[in-house]
């Protein structure tokens, strides 16, 4: 595997150096992988995007795109990289069809290939009642779709899509995430994804990288994420109207966390679940349950332990 | 296409005939672009760049009446040239703060395309805009004082030249303005500036000894001159060089609106 990018020490600041928006930071990512980017707001993912993309260029530090140096080049990211942003388009005045046609044909290909693309772009994303209507008139959910698809086209080999899924109905989103993943599976494109859903990225992103105030404070695959934090696996409890609390013998299974009256997470150490479910099985029975289920940790419970260290640690 | 295909491509820039295809085919994308975002607002457009030459146009025709031919073609010329001067200043300082406001640059700046192709649409579409109210100014002026001149055909490089030559102004001031606002209230006292500094309503030897030379620094005293000529029946070799200045002022206006507008280093 060859690197889609090599960052190294990148140092961006905005107001004659008062505000570091990213403090040293160093990446990878590979030909072919779908990347997330995850951090609060201000963590510096925008500035990191405006790097990648060639927008922005940092104060110090190495970007390779492919090799190609676009610290220096940063045209080059014109032809290798697309983005959809969160800024609006100054295309609100064409229709769907003709914002993916120019865009298309701005991007290089023919008149006749952008044609084409534009109208397998709007049926595989299921816009064709709103293709003919103009950007600016469309909803937040068919503007989002619109968005990606002016992403898509031009056929570029990376792709940057910041929030891809905001606005957009759990049919859509769902669309929309397994579109990427056949994306990157037949085409082999590499995507890198900025998004607050950690839940819905989890199911699509390879590595991850957790931003927090300008640095890289956590990165890899997200099974190597979990196993830096707690390990242990959650028990959620939620009790039958009024059954009575059995707390002696969830304090025997591992650490209580009380959520309400009835609804419990209990943490269990990953070598003792089986004994665990038994005993909450016989011992304290099914009758006396309304609901059990059994989780391991997942990217979202990742993502607020390590900013939530790194928040306190900055306090 | 692979990336190493794409990064060989790159290499191979096109070159001759299918680079000037390329390039007219990315101007008439951009255009389209541009052209889009005022198509639906060009009753306003055409209405706010006539109210301020008319409005000049009712006055003069009332306190100069009976005024001789000469002053008339200098009344008449001079509205023409403050119409012209609207859209450059107005409408292009507008978009192009806009722009800026609301990051629009960085969807350009993300294609294989210059910057010079967007700063020319611009420029473009706001010269396009210039000519209806350029044409009705000509005939409301000729109307208002029963003075019918058929003007040379030339008068077409003027309609052109002259919004272009002062695009420069008005695309330095969307490029400079903090936000949209205050690029109208730059716009409206460059607009006051540069109409009364220059001799568009009076002939040069009238304006004061220090605006006579100021004068010749202004796109419009060469705009005026040059309309002036094509309404006088004669043209000289001094319109040639009127075309001239204007030629030079445009490709000047054009040449440091993209230097200046570096959208990848903020």
């Amino acid at each position: 595997m060859t690197d889609a990018y090599d960052a190294r020490d990148l140092v961006k600041t905005y107001k004659s150096g008062k505000v570091r928006a990213l403090d040293g930071v160093s990446f990878r990512i590979e030909e072919g992988e779908i990347f997330g980017l995850l951090g609060p707001n201000g963590a510096g993912k925008s500035t990191l995007v405006g790097l990648i993309t060639g927008l922005l260029r940092p104060d110090s530090g190495t970007l390779l795109l492919h090799g190609n140096d676009i610290v220096r080049r940063p045209h080059i990211a014109t032809e290798i990289v697309s983005a959809m942003t969160q800024t609006s388009l100054p295309l609100g005045d064409l229709t769907v069809r003709e914002v993916l046609r120019v865009t298309g044909h701005l991007r290089g290909m023919t008149r006749r290939d952008a044609a084409d693309a534009a109208e397998s772009l709007i049926e595989r994303l299921g816009i064709a009642e709103v293709a003919g209507k103009l950007l600016n008139k469309t909803s937040g959910g068919q503007w989002r779709l619109a968005s990606i698809a002016t992403a898509l086209i031009g056929d570029r080999p990376i792709l940057v899509l910041d929030e891809p899924t905001n606005e957009l109905d759990p049919t859509n989103r769902r669309m929309v995430w397994e579109y990427l993943r056949r994306l990157k599976q037949q085409e082999g494109r590499t995507i890198i994804l900025v998004t607050h859903n950690v839940l819905e990225a989890e199911r699509v992103v390879e590595r991850v990288a957790i931003m927090h105030r300008g640095r890289i404070i956590a990165l890899g695959t997200p099974g190597e994420l979990k196993e830096q934090v707690d390990r242990r696996i959650r028990l959620e409890i939620s009790l039958a109207p009024g059954a009575e609390r059995p707390e002696r013998d969830l304090a025997l299974l591992g650490e209580v966390i009380p959520i309400t009256d009835r609804h419990l997470v209990v943490l269990v150490p990953r070598g003792d679940v089986e004994a665990a479910v038994s005993r909450v099985v016989h011992q304290i029975g099914l009758e006396r349950l309304d609901d059990f289920r059994i989780l391991t940790p997942s990217l979202e419970d990742v993502y607020i332990e390590i900013t939530g260290e790194a928040m306190e640690e900055a306090a | 296409m692979t990336t190493q295909a794409r990064t060989l491509r790159m290499a191979v820039a096109p070159t001759g005939w299918a680079r000037l295809r390329r390039a007219l085919g990315t101007f008439g994308d951009l255009f389209f672009i541009q052209f889009s975002s005022v198509r639906t607002a060009w009753q306003w457009i055409f209405l706010i760049s006539s109210v301020l030459p008319l409005g000049l146009l009712f006055f003069l025709s009332i306190v100069a009446a009976g005024a001789h031919r000469g002053m008339i073609v200098y009344f008449i010329t001079g509205n023409v040239v403050v119409a012209l001067m609207m859209n450059p200043l107005f409408m292009l300082s507008g978009q192009l703060a806009w722009a800026r406001q609301s990051k629009a640059f960085d969807f350009y700046a993300g294609l294989p395309i210059s910057r010079t192709m967007v700063i020319l649409a611009a420029i473009s579409v706001s010269v396009l805009f210039s000519v209806p109210g350029t044409i009705f100014m000509l005939i409301a002026g000729m109307a208002l004082f029963h003075l019918w001149i058929v003007p040379s055909p030339l008068i077409v490089l003027i309609v052109l030249l002259s919004p272009t030559a002062l695009s420069g102004l008005g695309a330095s001031i969307g490029i400079l303005a903090p936000n949209q606002q205050v690029a109208g209230v730059i716009a409206n006292l460059v607009m006051v500036i540069v109409m009364f500094l220059s001799p568009i309503y009076t002939p040069l030897s009238r304006l004061p000894g220090l605006l006579q030379v100021t004068s010749h620094l202004l796109p419009p005293t060469y705009a005026a001159a040059g309309l002036r000529e094509t309404l006088g029946g004669h043209i000289s070799g001094e319109f040639w060089l009127d075309v001239l200045i204007l030629a030079v002022f445009s490709l000047a206006s054009i040449y440091l609106v993209t230097a200046r507008l570096d959208w990848r280093s903020r």
